[in-house]
């Protein structure tokens, strides 16, 4: 053996003496995953809806996301300021409100409806509940809830999208009918109108109208394993089956592909389904719960379009879902592996009684 | 495979555990250290009594260390020399530990009485327990539990596995041992199947390794009894309870053990040592563990029993760049060492180095419930909300979340992104509630 090199324990013992790493448990391997890394993702698959809303409405659009972001990042950061933690916009998920937000404006609305949307969703309803991962209401439909509720006229407006780059926007679109309004008022849509829903050819909102762009970037979200498809799955299905049976002019069962397809494609039904309803801290754990949730979003849905007031709903339905959260968490618990349904019940439910305030968080 | 298991992790390539680069395929080499440190009791329980003095002469094999009590297992001579010293010596989780000191004489001269046994498909199943009871064979996996305590446990045993699916990402050693001791794992797993009285016996492979698979089905190829399954290559399949449920399709029921449904767990280098024992008649002296990571020439070594950690890596040609963390075992659950004066025991399967460019130290941010670590948990279990409720110091909600059945894989820290410490503060809330299960 080589003699002259010094012993590896004497190495170690040196290395240890001028920078000694603090102790760590295992493992001491991570995966790549980052928080930075998921929500870039989220935003790269929101970038074609984005394109899209230049596309239909022009380059005006994209100013709204600028507002909104910046807001959002900027709340993020004061409020860590607020709360003395380090400063962790950067981790982007304020980035992913702001442009949620900005997607779910009329084109006709006033630019400061973004900044005030975004700062109420992630100063209300992110900050003050805990921040990132402890928010019960998904900030961006915070934000868009509280803005429907205070200038009700100004976003229900319309505009017609006029590709390619909005070039012939003009203010004479402003009461276009959506393909929901549409339903809404039980005429048929056409085969036609069908198709522009899906390629977004239709009045609506800036990130909302293109349902090919959307499932774009659901797809993109799916591959990168960023979301699985229980709640999305459940959710549509549900809307689905609802529109079918209970959606037609008349009769039960008589809602035709048309009317399916129309309550799928329209208004914001994916971007709920697929980036507003799969969002991590507002929708349960467990897979079981996930199917619960997707069914309970799909139904409180159609309930709205079908019986209530407005054509669309869902923002409020999703927030209605999202405090049911909770109770899903509560009712439906874990099970270890190896463990049977009826031992679980026996052996911990006298011990729940002792701190049942603890389950909701 | 029969059973999907739930959750695990597909270790990605980017790991910074660098793979052997063997030689020729499944090689390992032969090291021979100047001392040896015998740790007495080197398993849970039961304490062993030295029967050699300072200054005293020891042969390769000769009994050092006596099982005081019929669970605990017999410690023997690794090398052949002189006994310098019978003393308190740390272990590798830095608790002195009484130690049997020996000089090597790089002789290897062997206790004159070893010789193989009688035929053991002649023997009683009593009598192979007590014969592997002897000689010092405890189960070699990371928990060292007396083997012929796990032989002994209640409950039939109908099916035998031979766990070769190596216990961790980055360790080679399964590997190795299968590809060139594969008649003496199936013979070790025969003589399994006999001592438990069990009907069938099978050898669970990892999939990603074919030149192992095709060493043990060659072996395989005299016997009927035996059977070999692949494993997906997924993290933490050598689990028992993740193992049995791959292979059988049983689950263990919640708290319980492997015996419980009918089936006993064995690793690799156990069935060799099993073999060893009732074929020549060589106690356990040697065993195969991984040196990898940022060592100058990552190998699979045979080590004599209590061989120095800091002797192993120099054999290995030492450090490669500065080290940070020398890892006892495997880079998911291994232990991080304070110092490398410590030696290796019957159960070390691998040394992994991360050297200061390659570690990866935990900054730790807000969870954003992803999820990610409910969907890799093995036990189905809610990682993040033990982690939660644990820092709050709630243990009963922890109890609810069956924090004590974590089997402690670290799939749960691998995957989250905001580089929370799941894994240990899970085990903690675990080791908290067996304690409290214990008092009461």
């Amino acid at each position: 053996m080589d003699q002259t090199r010094p012993s590896s324990g004497e190495v170690f013992r040196q290395a240890r003496s001028r920078h000694v790493p603090k102790p760590q448990a295992a493992p001491f391997i991570r995966g790549k995953a980052s928080t930075r890394g998921i929500m870039a993702n989220v935003l790269l698959a929101l970038a074609p809806a984005v394109v899209g809303s230049w596309l239909f409405f022009g380059l005006r659009a994209w100013l709204y996301y600028v507002v909104a972001v910046s807001t959002a990042l900027l709340c993020d950061a004061l409020a860590q300021l607020l709360r003395r933690r380090e400063i962790a916009g950067l981790d982007l998920s304020a980035a992913v409100t702001g442009v949620l937000l900005a997607m779910s404006l009329p084109p006709t609305a006033p630019l400061w409806f973004a900044a005030a949307g975004t700062a109420f969703g992630i100063l209300v309803a992110k900050e003050l509940f805990g921040g990132i991962g402890f928010n019960f209401l998904n900030p961006a439909l915070a934000g868009r809830a509280a803005l429907w509720v205070a200038f009700p006229a100004q976003m229900m407006q319309n505009a017609l999208p006029a590709p390619p780059f909005g070039n012939s926007l003009t203010v004479d679109a402003v009461a276009a009918a959506t393909p929901l309004t549409v339903l809404k008022t039980g005429a048929p849509l056409t085969r036609q109108s069908i198709l522009h829903c899906f390629l977004g050819i239709v009045p609506g909102k800036l990130g909302e109208t293109s349902a090919l762009l959307l499932l774009l970037g659901a797809a993109w979200l799916f591959a990168r394993g960023i979301i699985r498809l229980r709640i999305p799955l459940a959710m549509l299905g549900t809307m689905a089956l609802m529109a079918f049976t209970l959606g037609g002019p008349g009769t039960l069962f008589s809602g035709g592909a048309n009317v399916v397809l129309g309550h799928l494609f329209g208004g914001a039904t994916l971007l709920g389904a697929f980036f507003m309803a799969t969002d991590y801290s507002t929708s349960p754990s467990l897979s079981a719960a996930q199917w619960v949730y997707g069914v309970l979003c799909g139904l409180i849905v159609m309930l709205f379009r079908l019986y209530g007031p407005w054509a669309g709903g869902i923002t409020f339905s999703l927030l209605l879902a999202n405090c049911l959260v909770p109770l899903l968490n509560r009712i439906i618990r874990p099970r270890a592996l190896g463990q049977k349904r009826q031992t679980s019940a026996k052996q911990y439910a006298p011990a729940q009684t002792s701190s049942t305030k603890s389950l909701l968080y | 495979m029969r059973g999907q298991v739930y959750g695990g992790i597909r270790i990605e390539k980017h790991i910074p555990i660098r793979e052997i680069q063997l030689a020729e395929p499944g090689s390992y080499t032969m090291f021979a250290p100047q001392r040896v440190y015998l740790p007495l009791p080197q398993h849970r329980g039961v304490h062993c009594r030295a029967v050699v003095k300072p200054g005293q002469k020891v042969l390769l094999g000769q009994l050092v260390g006596e099982s005081t009590h019929h669970t605990g297992t017999n410690v023997h001579a690794s090398v052949s020399g002189t006994v310098l010293d019978v003393t308190d010596w740390p272990q590798a989780d830095t608790t002195p530990t009484p130690t049997v000191v020996i000089q090597n004489d790089n002789k290897y001269m062997l206790r004159p009485d070893i010789y193989p046994y009688n035929d053991w498909t002649q023997m009683h199943p009593q009598e192979i327990l007590d014969i592997i009871q002897q000689n010092g064979v405890p189960g070699m996996g990371v928990t060292v539990f007396p083997k012929h305590g796990k032989f002994s446990s209640t409950g039939s045993v109908n099916t035998c596995i031979i766990n070769c699916a190596e216990s961790e990402p980055g360790l080679a050693a399964d590997d190795a041992l299968m590809q060139i001791k594969a008649d003496k794992i199936v013979r070790g797993c025969e003589i399994a199947i006999h001592a438990y009285r069990a009907c069938q016996g099978i050898i669970a492979i990892a999939a990603n390794k074919p030149a192992a698979l095709r060493a043990i089905r060659a072996a395989c190829r005299e016997t009927s009894c035996i059977q070999v399954v692949e494993l997906p290559p997924i993290y933490p399949h050598s689990s028992e309870r993740q193992l049995l449920q791959s292979v059988l399709g049983y689950k263990i029921p919640y708290g319980g053990l492997a015996a419980s449904v009918g089936a006993a767990v064995i690793n690799a280098s156990t069935a060799v040592a099993i073999a060893d024992v009732l074929e020549r008649g060589m106690p356990l002296v040697r065993r195969i563990c991984t040196v990898t990571g940022d060592v100058a020439y990552p190998q699979n070594i045979s080590f004599p029993i209590g061989s120095l950690a800091s002797e192993l890596i120099d054999f290995c040609g030492g450090f490669a760049g500065t080290p940070a963390r020398v890892i006892w075992g495997g880079p998911m659950t291994g232990k991080a060492l304070t110092h490398l004066d410590i030696p290796l025991s019957k159960a070390s399967n691998g040394l992994v180095v991360i050297n200061t460019k390659h570690d990866q130290p935990y900054r730790e941010r807000a969870c954003i419930r992803c999820n990610r670590c409910v969907e890799v948990c093995p036990m189905q279990l809610m990682p993040w909300s033990i982690d939660r409720k644990w820092r709050k110091k709630k243990l009963d909600a922890c109890q609810r979340l069956h924090a004590e059945s974590c089997i402690n894989c670290g799939s749960c820290s691998y995957v989250c992104p905001a580089q929370r410490r799941l894994a240990k503060h899970i085990t903690e809330a675990r080791q908290e509630i067996i304690k409290r299960k214990e008092l009461s």
